[in-house]
């Protein structure tokens, strides 16, 4: 009877333990209730290149004025599976890094107000005013947006990047080409003299995001931004005069032979590899390439940035993106988190951080530093150019149907026609074809 | 006259099933201890998998995109979208090229492997250790390591083909050549795990089997075909049914090698499924799909197994 109840006793204790383990590891993920006191905030975020800035930043802040900072780093890779866990579990920080451009997946936090709509705070003291027009549009939501999330931005601009054309000026002066291409018959034409001197004209990340950035350009140039949002609306047809247009071009460049082998299955950094070594001419890259060239190889500074070169008539666009900090809405600290933002965006914090990232500023009085680098400087010049997110967007089916899509154009595997018939398709049904 | 045909069997059998419902269940007084030591498992299974699994079932039939916390039924649509998404079907296509290939040339590597170390030769324990490296390796890093020997500049294939003389090949953006070439890295990292198994039913065969057939004056293929092939049978299988499923579950290494490129050329039904999910907000269509891929991969493990236990003579 004895040893019966004992193990009735042991028993009882292991089930006890159960949940009691469960409670205590549901704990230390999340932010502990009552002990983040007016004076401490939460800050997310993914860069590792920036983790001892942040750090710094939250010390100097601490000293200035009094509210302790928190720096959370968390894995690039989860970091809006992480967002998205946490808003569900209330468990969000107070400020963070923003996960993503205003659209379709930031729209129902910014409706629910899980994220802040700064349109009043940017308003106060001039503070929207620091950053260039274009930069503060990328972190908006545009009016009569099609989520109907009330127009304004919903992230401070840290900093910005765009895709230009990059080109190794040996290898131009190799092939006899005096300056970079300005028309895109320029530019096949630089392809064609720089086979013949043996060089492979053209590199990028084609295997991933980087065709979908091309054919941006150029529906930008030759659509425009009013037959784009009839478009992704569904009132004007991918195989409308305009649309292929646009693919026949893309089509052009492919039978050019000019772009490298295997292209469709590259991703950005065999690429980047290709440019750096002098193995490709041109790459179609982001502003952030400057720094992995530095990285790759720092003796590597005989290159130049271009524009896209021009085909259409409607003024040309750069796709690029806006690095934010996003308020959370519904954190009680809301406003101690706002002041901060404000301070990290002074001009004095600012030209740290393009120091530290090497990235382009969003804050238009941080430009020292750029022109040391001419190549940072020609992107610079692109801020002004960036496309801006449509009140309509393209359906992400779409997107996808669009990059698979050009892929194929490119292997030869589907005629601009066949393109656009699968994109109205996936316009229609909402699945990608 | 009414005749009841029926023989008094509750009286003749209630004796024998409330033993064996005794067996069964045990005596009443164990019961509690029973039921203490089951609870955390039912509820770590109920947690993590049986939830999971009936949420994934009614999110099926919602349009739920995994951004809102709302959601509308749509009854069967998923289902029926699923059934006639044709990059879906491609998908399963490509998987099931991939499997063949697996249950082909994967294992009967593996077994050929297996075979040449089953004959007592020296290094054992290295060769064992060399052929068991590639399946502990990150699925990443095995597409990192077949990227780079597929690359059309500098890549280590196209320069030992240049040197023999050959034309370089851009492997892996040629809709002809991906698959092939996403298959060959997938079988690299497989071939040890098939390999390993193998080579441990073969060191169970008894000697004195051989020995036999030795003295009967049986030849090499003789002796393979009649001792060594029946009795691997049910390790056979076992490895293929393993073989098969990770075949089809192919995710990681096809998204870090080609992304499911070009076009669609390498698209497997994981990606496709990760893709409505995650790229286009469907979680409702995503879950249908899972479901339709589950009751497929259900009805090939149910008859691998089926076949196994005939071939095991059961």
């Amino acid at each position: 009877m004895h040893r019966h109840s004992r193990r009735w006793r042991r028993a009882l204790t292991a089930v006890a333990l159960v949940p009691l383990l469960i409670g205590a590891a549901a704990c230390g993920t999340g932010v502990e209730e009552g002990s983040t006191a007016a004076e401490e905030i939460e800050f997310w975020h993914y860069f590792a290149d920036r983790k001892d800035l942040f750090e710094q930043w939250a010390r100097d802040y601490e000293k200035a004025s009094g509210v302790k900072v928190k720096v959370v780093m968390s894995d690039g890779g989860n970091y809006a599976q992480k967002f998205q866990a946490a808003a569900q579990a209330n468990t969000l920080p107070d400020i963070m890094i923003g996960w993503a451009q205003p659209g379709e997946k930031l729209a129902p936090y910014a409706t629910q107000g899980t994220i802040l709509n700064l349109k009043d705070e940017m308003a106060k003291d001039g503070w929207a005013d620091r950053f260039y027009p274009s930069a503060l549009t990328m972190a908006s939501f545009a009016e009569g947006n099609q989520w109907n999330v009330p127009a304004g931005p919903y992230g401070v601009p840290l900093d910005v990047n765009n895709i230009q054309f990059l080109y190794n000026k040996d290898l131009f002066a190799k092939a006899g080409i005096t300056e970079p291409p300005r028309t895109f018959d320029d530019f096949l034409a630089a392809g064609e003299k720089l086979k013949k001197a043996g060089v492979v004209p053209f590199t990028s990340g084609f295997g991933g995001w980087a065709i979908g950035s091309l054919a941006q350009m150029y529906y930008w140039s030759m659509i425009g931004q009013s037959d784009l949002e009839r478009t992704f609306r569904g009132e004007l047809a991918y195989n409308s005069p305009q649309w292929l247009a646009v693919f026949r071009l893309i089509d052009r460049l492919a039978r050019s032979g000019m772009l490298a082998d295997g292209i469709v299955s590259t991703d950005m950094p065999a690429a980047e590899s290709m440019f750096v070594s002098g193995q490709a001419a041109m790459l179609l890259d982001g502003s952030w390439a400057v720094n992995v060239f530095a990285k790759q190889n720092a003796g590597f500074t005989n290159y130049g940035v271009f524009p896209p070169p021009v085909a259409g008539s409607h003024p040309r666009k750069l796709p690029g993106g806006v690095t934010t900090l996003m308020i959370v809405g519904s954190s009680p600290r809301k406003d101690a988190a706002v002041a901060f933002a404000r301070w990290i965006t002074d001009t004095a914090q600012q030209q740290k951080y393009v120091e530290t990232s090497f990235n382009l500023p969003a804050h238009k009085g941080v430009g020292e530093g750029l022109d040391r680098n001419p190549q940072l400087a020609e992107f610079a010049k692109g801020n002004e150019l960036l496309a801006p997110p449509l009140a309509t967007a393209m359906p992400p089916a779409v997107n996808t149907t669009l990059t698979k899509g050009l892929q194929r154009v490119l292997t030869g595997d589907l005629t601009p026609e066949g393109l656009a018939e699968l994109l109205d398709k996936a316009q229609k049904t909402g699945q990608a074809q | 006259m009414t005749t009841t045909l029926a023989p008094p069997l509750r009286e003749d059998t209630t004796p024998a099933r409330s033993g064996r419902r005794r067996r069964r269940w045990g005596r009443p007084e164990e019961w509690g201890t029973g039921l203490v030591l089951v609870t955390p498992v039912v509820l770590l299974f109920a947690l993590f998998s049986a939830y999971p699994f009936g949420r994934t079932v009614l999110l099926s039939f919602t349009d739920w995109s995994g951004l809102t916390p709302t959601f509308n039924w749509v009854g069967f649509r998923n289902y029926l979208t699923a059934f006639t998404d044709g990059l879906w079907w491609d998908s399963v296509g490509h998987s099931v090229i991939l499997a063949a290939l697996a249950l082909t040339v994967m294992n009967g590597i593996s077994l050929g492997l297996a075979l040449a170390l089953d004959r007592n030769i020296g290094g054992q324990t290295f060769y064992r250790t060399v052929f068991y490296l590639p399946p502990v390796l990150s699925g990443i890093v095995v597409a990192i390591i077949w990227k780079w020997i597929f690359q059309p500049y500098g890549g280590p294939l196209n320069e030992a083909l240049g040197a023999v003389g050959l034309e370089g090949h851009a492997w892996l953006a040629d809709n002809r050549t991906a698959l092939l070439a996403v298959s060959v890295a997938s079988m690299w990292q497989g071939v040890g795990m098939p390999f390993l198994l193998f080579l441990a039913a073969l060191q169970a065969i008894p000697s004195d089997l051989y020995e036999a057939a030795r003295v009967d004056g049986a030849s090499g293929w003789q002796t393979f075909r009649k001792i060594t092939l029946p009795l691997l049978k049910p390790i056979l299988g076992v490895v293929s049914i393993m073989t098969f499923l990770g075949a089809m579950e192919l995710f990681n290494l096809v998204m870090a090698m080609t992304g499911g490129g070009p076009g669609y050329a390498t698209e497997v039904p994981v990606l496709h499924i990760y893709r409505a999910a995650f790229d286009h907000s469907q979680f409702g269509y995503a879950s249908a799909l899972s479901l339709v891929f589950c009751v497929l991969m259900l009805i090939v493990a149910a008859f691998g197994l089926r076949l196994t236990r005939r071939e095991a003579g059961e």
